[in-house]
Order: C-alpha cells, then structure tokens, then sequence
C-alpha cells in the first residue's frame, strides 16, 4: 500500500512532490497495531504498563524507524512494524507544525519539548488529553504566531473494545 | 570535488569555501525538518535524505566545517559484489523480549478478505459518511479545513485536530481515519503534503481509494 503511493506521488499526476506520512493499522480482534513510518516524525507513545512517554522509535536502539517519505525514489522499501497497544496505551501523531512552534524567545519546540508537554497532561481520555495538549503547545507559543500546519491525531486502546472477545 | 581510496572505504568528499555552517546549528543540519530557509523554501529534508542513503549502504557521512573551508565527507564501504545476491533489504533487529514488537514483512496482504455488509456500530462524529459503501463504514478526513473532533473506531478512542495554515501556499496536513472490516479494522494516516494546499484533498482522495479498494 504505502509502495503504491509511493509509485502514485512518482508519477507526479496532481503535482505534488512529496509527503511524509505515518500510517497505522489496527485490528480490535487481534489487538494488532500495525505501522509503517514514511519520514514522518515519531510519534509519542504513552506504555500505560510502564507509565512513561517516549518516542515509537524508542523500540529500537540504533537503526531509525522511518523510512524515506513518499514520492522520492521508486521502488523504496518500506518497513512495517507489528505491536501490541495495552489498555491504556496512549498514541500521539503529530505534525512538523507542532514540534517547530516557537515561543517569542524564538526557541522551537522540538520533539523532546512535546515529549515534556505530553507528559505534563492529565492521562485521561483522548478527549481530554488532545485539547489540552493543544493548549499546552498554545502556552509554550505565547504571542508567537503559528508557521505550519498544525495537526495532531491522540488514539487510545479503549478498555472493553468492540470485537474484543467475541 | 575530491575522492580519496582508503584501506575500507571511499571517500567522496565536497568542499566549499563559503561562511561556513554556524556551529550552534552544525549537530542539527541532519535532523528532518530543519532548515535555516523561510517558510515554504525550504523542506529541511535534504540532508536528512542524504544521511539515510549513506546509511543505506552503510557508510558514514561527515561535516566539517569553519569559515572559508566546509566540507561533507561521504565514506562508502569498499565491498567486492557477491555474484547473485540480491538487493539489499532493509532490516529491523528488535529486541523482543524486552520491548514485545515484531516485525513483519513488509506489504504484508493480510486484510484482502471478503468484507460482509454490516453497519457502523458507533460513531461520534462523522465528517463524510460513506454512504455508497459498504466495505468502508466510517471514514473521516480533513486536508485544508481547521477541524477538532473525537472519533471512536475498531476499540481505539480517538480526537483529532487540524489546523491549517491560511493559506495553504506549501502544501498541507492531511489526516484519514477509517472504519472497515466488520468494524473491526481501523485505519489512521497522517501526512504532511508538500505542493499546493489544493492538492491536499485530492492526496486525500487517493488516499482513501488505495485503502477502500484493500479494505
């Protein structure tokens, strides 16, 4: 799927040059998450079990999880990733627009700055948790104004899922 | 321009003599997205791209820099081709018993069966319904329009916000989540789009068909 987009942003038939993109699956009945990282950056992963926040690619020590974005170079492989989310578990996809958000002292934000907002928010529902995400990210930018896109998907593992034991 | 033959690798390395890079951004230039270019310039994935494909094949790359001489040293590893190998592959060592992830082949067709009818169990909100199918039972997206909405599918609870840059001159954010598989199978991507902002919905679109015509 994500090489066939790939292929479709070559071909280049409505102009656009390239995207990143994260792209998850997730089937309730196997529990099953399922994720291919095209350049995108990593989203925040709430480990309920654990009580941490921390970066997807924090699974891996050395090799990066994200491969190329799409619509580079024909034929790139793509990696997917097989998980399991718990109860609780708590996923955090996100946009450029976030993690490059200045304050009026003009220091960006940066991945690890999201981290420390994610972790200073009320676990609870997604929710409850995105709008005060936003507004944590909104306080850290003050008076500055907005330079991107901002876009932010939080997906939670609800307790009783549908299909779930079945 | 120079390249050098050492005992392991090749060296290709490329010099300028211009400023230089600024030493305070130096350990930043490979990070995706940086870039020192005005909004919409600028992709700040450049360098990004370059280090993954000297990875890629397991080399090494390398700045140095000062006022009046900067240099980026690509180091390829000097390998004899192996008669009938394949083309790499890219590989992933995950730690399982610690960290529970595995990985699995890559295009892996694992949700190709035949979808029953059935109907949407629960919806919250619902941006675009996909009343004309059946196989898709919920869909929602958003490209160019500011939107903040929670949405419940396949046993994960969701909340969604978008707001765009007005106007969209470089391109978009673009999210899709959707609903098949007998409710059973969620679907969630979010891209950043370079190129016009009116062509995020029609990435959108394409989007969507590619995972209806899978789902």
């Amino acid at each position: 799927m994500i090489r066939e987009l790939n292929d479709a942003f070559l071909q280049g038939a409505e102009g656009v040059q390239f995207a990143t993109a994260f792209v998850l699956s997730y089937q309730s009945k196997l529990d099953e998450l399922r994720y291919t990282n095209a350049g995108h950056l990593p989203p925040l992963w709430y480990r309920a079990r654990e009580r941490k926040w921390a970066l997807t690619e924090w699974i891996e020590d050395e090799e990066e999880m994200s491969d190329l974005p799409l619509g580079l170079i024909s034929g790139t492989p793509y990696t997917q990733v097989s998980a399991s989310l718990e109860h609780g578990d708590i996923l955090v996809l996100y946009t450029d627009g976030i993690t490059e958000c200045r304050n009026p002292a003009g220091v960006p934000l940066g991945i690890d700055g999201l981290l420390e907002l994610a972790e200073g928010v009320p676990l609870g529902l997604p929710t409850s948790i995105g709008p005060a995400l936003i507004k944590a990210v909104d306080d850290f930018r003050g008076t500055a104004p907005s330079i991107d896109d901002e876009t932010v998907v939080v997906l939670q593992r609800l307790p009783n899922s549908p299909g779930q034991g079945e | 321009m120079r390249t050098v033959l050492e005992p392991e690798f090749v060296l290709v390395e490329i010099v300028d003599n211009g400023p230089g890079v600024p030493p305070e951004i130096q350990g930043k230039i490979f990070d995706p997205f940086f870039t020192t270019k005005p909004v919409g310039e600028g992709t700040g994935l450049g360098l990004d791209i370059v280090q993954r494909i000297v990875r890629t094949h397991h080399g090494l790359l390398r700045l140095e820099s000062r006022p009046g001489r900067t240099a980026f040293q690509v180091r390829l590893p000097r390998v004899r081709p192996v008669p009938g190998a394949s083309q790499p592959t890219r590989r992933v060592e995950l730690n399982r018993s610690q960290k529970g992830l595995h990985q699995i082949d890559s295009y892996a067709r694992v949700w190709d069966e035949e979808v029953p009818r059935t109907q949407v169990r629960r919806t919250e909100t619902c941006l675009r319904p996909r009343a004309n199918r059946t196989d898709v039972l919920l869909e929602l997206r958003g490209g160019n329009d500011a939107v903040a909405y929670p949405a419940e599918i396949a046993g994960l609870a969701g909340w969604v916000s978008s707001r765009p840059l007005s106007p969209a001159t470089h391109g978009g954010d673009l999210h899709y989540l959707s609903l098949c598989s007998r409710g059973e199978l969620a679907r969630v991507v979010l891209a950043d789009v370079a190129g016009h902002g009116e062509l995020v919905s029609a990435v959108a679109d394409r989007l969507a068909r590619g995972f209806a015509a899978k789902c």
